[in-house]
């Protein structure tokens, strides 16, 4: 009688046992694979014309609220792929830089090729991310 | 004196007449579509849909309620602005054609929402007293929208 319940307990204790550690383990290779990435290509244009106004260093709040390219891949999954819709709207819409910003500094205008690397780049980590 | 007061109301009658042949039109709103719709196809129920009906509807919706007076300039005119606006933020009506990205980015934005109490426009309650949302209500769609977040990431 105390075999049958020594031997549940243990079959019950490694179940446990492997549902606890399989699942996580699989998520956090997942996870790893898909942590935001900028390439060459998108860093330059981020570079050039965004990181003035999103990086810590920027004097403006409202910027640095909205978005900050290098916390980025600290954010959750959930915001992540939000932000990428966030970026994918804005480049839709054409309203980054801002006017405002394009006046005194019309060189930061995204040109119609940059446009497309940046989209294509935020549509596939949106997609990555929802795997 | 009285024949100065009646000037000045003869006056503004006259300016609100002409002003309704001023461009008008409501948005118009759509048949009930109960696959896109987020109360129809079953993301939203109960309390939940209840309140979505009463307080977000009248905007973010294809099945808006439009009292009398919303049809009378100049009231029709902030109407068909907040109308307009409001489907573009967010269309409950059309919920299940958003690609999954924006469907997490609007419930975020609905919690968001909730904390800030931005929404309902403060100009809205003023008028539909019942559209308010209690501390309780806030809560309850805060809720809502992170299941609804981790159900869209999960799927």
């Amino acid at each position: 009688m105390s075999k049958m319940i020594l031997t549940l307990l243990i079959a019950a204790g490694s179940l446990l046992f492997f549902q606890g550690v399989q699942p996580s383990s699989i998520r956090s290779v997942v996870r790893d694979s898909v942590v935001i990435k900028y390439p060459k290509n998108v860093k330059a244009i981020v570079d050039a014309k965004c990181i003035n106004c999103h990086s810590p260093e920027s004097k403006n709040q409202k910027a640095k609220d909205k978005l900050l390219w290098g916390e980025l891949p600290k954010l959750d999954r959930a915001k992540q792929i939000s932000k990428m819709d966030d970026i994918i709207e804005v480049l839709e819409k054409g309203s980054m830089p801002p006017k405002r910003t394009l006046e005194t500094k019309p060189e930061l205008k995204l040109t119609n090729s940059e446009v497309k690397t940046m989209k294509k780049w935020a549509e596939a980590t949106a997609d990555k991310l929802l795997k | 004196m009285k024949r100065k007061l009646k000037a000045v109301i003869g006056l503004i009658l006259l300016v609100v007449v002409i002003i309704q042949f001023i461009a008008n039109k409501l948005p118009e709103n759509k048949p009930l579509n109960s696959n896109s719709d987020i109360i129809a196809s079953g993301l939203a129920t109960g309390e939940i849909a209840r309140i979505l009906k009463n307080s977000c509807y009248d905007c973010h919706s294809n099945q808006v309620k439009y009292p009398w007076y919303s049809y009378v300039a100049p009231v029709s005119w902030l109407v068909i602005n907040d109308v307009e606006e409001g489907r573009k933020e967010l269309n409950f009506s059309e919920w299940s054609e958003y690609p999954k990205r924006r469907m997490l980015r609007k419930m975020e934005d609905v919690g968001e929402q909730m904390e800030k109490k931005e929404m309902p426009l403060p100009i809205y309650t003023f008028i539909h007293r019942s559209a308010s949302l209690s501390e309780n209500d806030r809560t309850l769609i805060k809720d809502w929208a992170k299941n609804l977040s981790s159900k869209i990431l999960n799927e």
